[in-house]
């Protein structure tokens, strides 16, 4: 049906791609496949890799496929490229967003008792927060934070109720 | 809980804080306070003990802790008024328990954070493929004109404009004392009678120290009508000028 291995064909399809490909995307090449054979055919990729000790694997976030380092290779990476940091105020504000968003400035700042504009600017440059346009603006989180973050949607993200179970009712 | 203890050990831990709920979730902990069962005041004095402790240190403080400090100065003393708790409004907010709840979901958000940063982050821990950074454009590379044409971008950028600008003679605090030494000849002085020139500055000045006596309870301003006179009258109990003082101290 095809003139190549499908496994090697979702490799290449992969591997082309900026960012996460989505599943869905691969099906719109590859119509006769079903999302669990993809989802077969990479865990075999990764099984190769892991017999061939490579230096990368396929990872799934943002619904969808990527190839990324592994672990014993942060050190060499990081001489070569300043590795990512988010400040504690920014993360705050995207918990929020992620969480409560889409939300004003206002939303977020008021959940967190202090002024949010320089961190909010800070997720915006880094792509991780989107704007939608309107009065007042508000924000969202985008694909590239379920990338960065390795989430396939915000669903996965931990209850906050759970938290309180994790930590007690303090 | 000496206040020397808790002040050095606050300033230690100062960059922590995010914000004054951070603050306060962090006093709470310390105390092993839960913040269902929360006892305010204790944790009130901590705060406004820190705060003083920061001040002290001329380290600045965002607005947003002050604020806090006000509300909740304005908290403890209205829960020190309202002894006869017994007739409980159910339609008027409970502003300790929105506080608790403002607390418990900062909290939240806090843990959620702390949850996103433990992940294992792309570009931190995991690189993607590509994307190496990009290189900084070589200056040896550019020609002499772009090098021109900046340095005028930047000149034009940082021109100085030279304004002189004249020392204001006048102290709102003497010209204070001026009128206060003139009340005590006659009961009613306007404002025109305490300038000595007609510069404008000493008018303003005049005009301020007249709002900060009138602020102050030592005289009363009148005017009769629209654009007319205006008068300082003494009020019967002088109190001596310290208004200033007690501003620089809030300041």
């Amino acid at each position: 049906m095809y003139t190549r291995n499908v496994r090697e064909i979702i490799e290449a399809l992969i591997f082309s791609s900026d960012g996460a490909l989505e599943i869905k995307d691969i099906l719109k090449v590859l119509p006769e496949i079903s999302e669990n054979e993809v989802e077969s055919m990479v865990n075999e990729l990764n099984k190769i890799y892991d017999e061939t000790g490579r230096s990368f694997r396929i990872t799934r976030a943002s619904n969808g496929y990527m190839f990324v380092s592994r672990d014993g290779y942060t050190q060499y990476i990081k001489a070569l490229m300043p590795p990512f940091r988010l400040s504690g105020a920014s993360l705050e504000v995207l918990a929020v967003i992620a969480y409560k968003g889409p939300c004003t400035k206002q939303d977020i700042d008021l959940i967190r008792g202090v002024d949010s504009s320089s961190s909010l600017k800070t997720l915006v440059h880094h792509e991780l927060v989107n704007v939608i346009a309107g009065r007042p603006l508000r924000y969202v989180t985008s694909k590239k934070f379920l990338e960065v973050f390795g989430l396939n949607s915000l669903s996965e993200l931990p209850d906050l109720d759970q938290f309180e179970e994790l930590f007690g009712k303090a | 809980m000496s206040s020397l203890q808790a002040g050095t050990e606050f300033v230690l831990r100062l960059p922590r804080f995010e914000g004054p709920l951070d603050l306060l979730l962090y006093l709470i902990e310390k105390n092993r306070l839960s913040i269902e069962e929360l006892e305010l005041c204790p944790i009130i004095d901590q705060y406004l003990e820190y705060i003083n402790a920061v001040r002290r240190l001329n380290i600045e403080l965002a607005a947003e802790f002050l604020d806090m400090a006000s509300y909740l100065l304005w908290l403890k003393s209205s829960s020190l008024i309202s002894i006869n708790s017994g007739t409980e409004d159910s339609e008027l907010v409970n502003p300790v328990a929105e506080l608790k709840e403002m607390l418990a979901a900062y909290r939240g958000i806090k843990i959620a954070a702390r949850n996103l940063n433990e992940r294992q982050l792309l570009y931190r821990e995991r690189f993607p493929k590509g994307r190496t950074p990009k290189v900084e454009a070589d200056v040896s590379k550019m020609d002499i004109m772009a090098i021109l044409k900046a340095i005028a971008s930047i000149r034009e950028r940082t021109k100085q404009y030279v304004v002189s600008i004249k020392r204001d003679r006048y102290h709102i605090r003497e010209i204070m004392g001026r009128i206060n030494s003139m009340l005590q000849k006659k009961k009613k002085v306007s404002l025109v009678e305490v300038a000595e020139t007609r510069v404008k500055s000493e008018i303003i000045a005049i005009f301020l120290a007249a709002l900060e006596l009138s602020k102050a309870s030592i005289v009363r301003l009148v005017q009769k009508s629209i654009y007319g006179t205006i008068y300082m009258v003494r009020r019967s109990d002088p109190l001596p000028v310290r208004t200033k003082e007690t501003r620089s101290d809030i300041k």
